[in-house]
């Protein structure tokens, strides 16, 4: 699970172009988008769209969204009850 | 922003389109077309917050304005969007009333939907959704509309106010993180996404020259694209006669993942000329009432 954490922070900073942070910067409870990390809903098209290719997850409405976007934590639990990858 | 309105005005705005939807059914769409004259005259005449709001717009493609060159253009215009606003009642009234249309440019939209993703329309405040569905609607492909879904009656589609179903989903800007998900994932299902593209309230924007002077335009439907790997087509309609509209679909353009503003520019410049002809031939049926360039 830890190593999946890993994963997404790099798999975030990397694949949105986050500048000037680091992985261990991001806490695993964090908001993602707003107050936190600060990601916007063009972000969160792009997460969707990297989940689907990279983890087979879809993402399938706002309600899962709110749910698997909330945090790290969040987005790796949702990713390890739902992914196929 | 939207503003919550108060249950007095709700009310009165709900009388006020009880009758107005009462003119449409007995006088039907000659009557109600004629009914708006002297309605749309007196709020042209006395709505002098109007004229501050729209005449930026007129001289902008008119040139310098007299006080009766201004009333007779607000008046013209607002006439236009009424005579859409019966229009779209009659939908849900009157089905045996048809509403006609050619469309210019389908082919680029048709081969932009074989690619295999869905098509984001990039379409503007301009004529009817009505008109619109009829002209792209396709076998298999949901309509989606990516728009606010304001709490004003007057606002609201006939469906909304029927409690039917609409022809098309709605994806309210207002949902978690603007709707976003829903979008891309309509779009990576194969289907159809309309967005309006020429009102900016937030996110991204490319600062362009519209009828000569700088304006915001939207750049998120070009990001959004570019993250789906699908293609942005424009698409505006025009009422070209009583019953009759004009479509017209753009040259799809397909966005890189993550565009940058120069690329962006380029993607948006297409999008603003195809209005900007649009407002030349259809000067009244640019249905944007507020000082676009001072936003």
């Amino acid at each position: 699970m830890e190593e999946l954490k890993q994963q997404l922070k790099e798999f975030i900073i990397n694949e949105l172009f986050l500048e000037d942070i680091t992985p261990e910067e991001i806490e695993n409870d964090a908001p993602l988008f707003g107050e936190g990390l600060g990601l916007d809903s063009l972000d969160a098209v792009e997460l969707v769209v990297l989940l689907r290719k990279q983890y087979k997850i879809d993402i399938k409405n706002m309600d899962e969204g709110k749910i698997a976007f909330r945090s790290i934590d969040t987005l790796a639990n949702y990713i390890q009850q739902n992914g196929n990858g | 922003m939207i503003k919550t309105k108060s249950k007095i005005v709700n009310r009165l705005e709900g009388l006020g389109l009880f009758f107005f939807y009462l003119t449409i059914k007995i006088a039907g769409q000659r009557g109600a077309y004629l009914m708006l004259y002297p309605v749309i005259f007196c709020y042209a005449f006395f709505n002098i917050g109007m004229k501050k709001l729209t005449d930026p717009y007129y001289e902008l493609i008119f040139g310098k304005l007299t006080k009766q060159e201004s009333f007779l253009h607000r008046f013209n215009h607002f006439m236009n969007f009424g005579r859409l606003m019966v229009d779209r009642g009659l939908i849900g009234l009157r089905p045996d009333i048809k509403f006609n249309y050619t469309t210019k440019g389908k082919k680029g939209f048709l081969d932009a939907l074989e690619k295999g993703c869905g098509v984001i329309l990039l379409t503007a405040h301009v004529g009817s959704w009505q008109v619109v569905l009829s002209a792209i609607n396709q076998p298999g492909r949901t309509v989606s509309s990516l728009m606010f879904r304001d709490d004003g009656l007057a606002t609201k589609h006939f469906f909304e106010l029927a409690g039917v179903e609409p022809p098309f989903n709605i994806i309210d800007v207002d949902n978690y993180l603007g709707g976003s998900i829903e979008t891309i994932n309509s779009l990576l299902n194969g289907d159809i996404v309309m967005i309006m593209g020429d009102r900016h309230f937030k996110g991204p924007y490319i600062n362009i020259s519209f009828l000569g002077k700088n304006a915001k335009i939207p750049a998120s439907p070009f990001i959004l694209a570019g993250s789906a790997g699908c293609a942005v087509v424009p698409l505006l309609t025009a009422k070209s006669g009583k019953n009759s509209n004009e479509v017209l679909i753009g040259n799809p353009v397909w966005p890189t993942r993550r565009p940058d503003a120069a690329q962006l520019e380029k993607l948006v410049g297409p999008f603003v000329k195809m209005i900007e002809e649009y407002v030349y031939k259809y000067p009244y049926q640019w249905y944007n009432f507020y000082n676009f360039w001072n936003e």
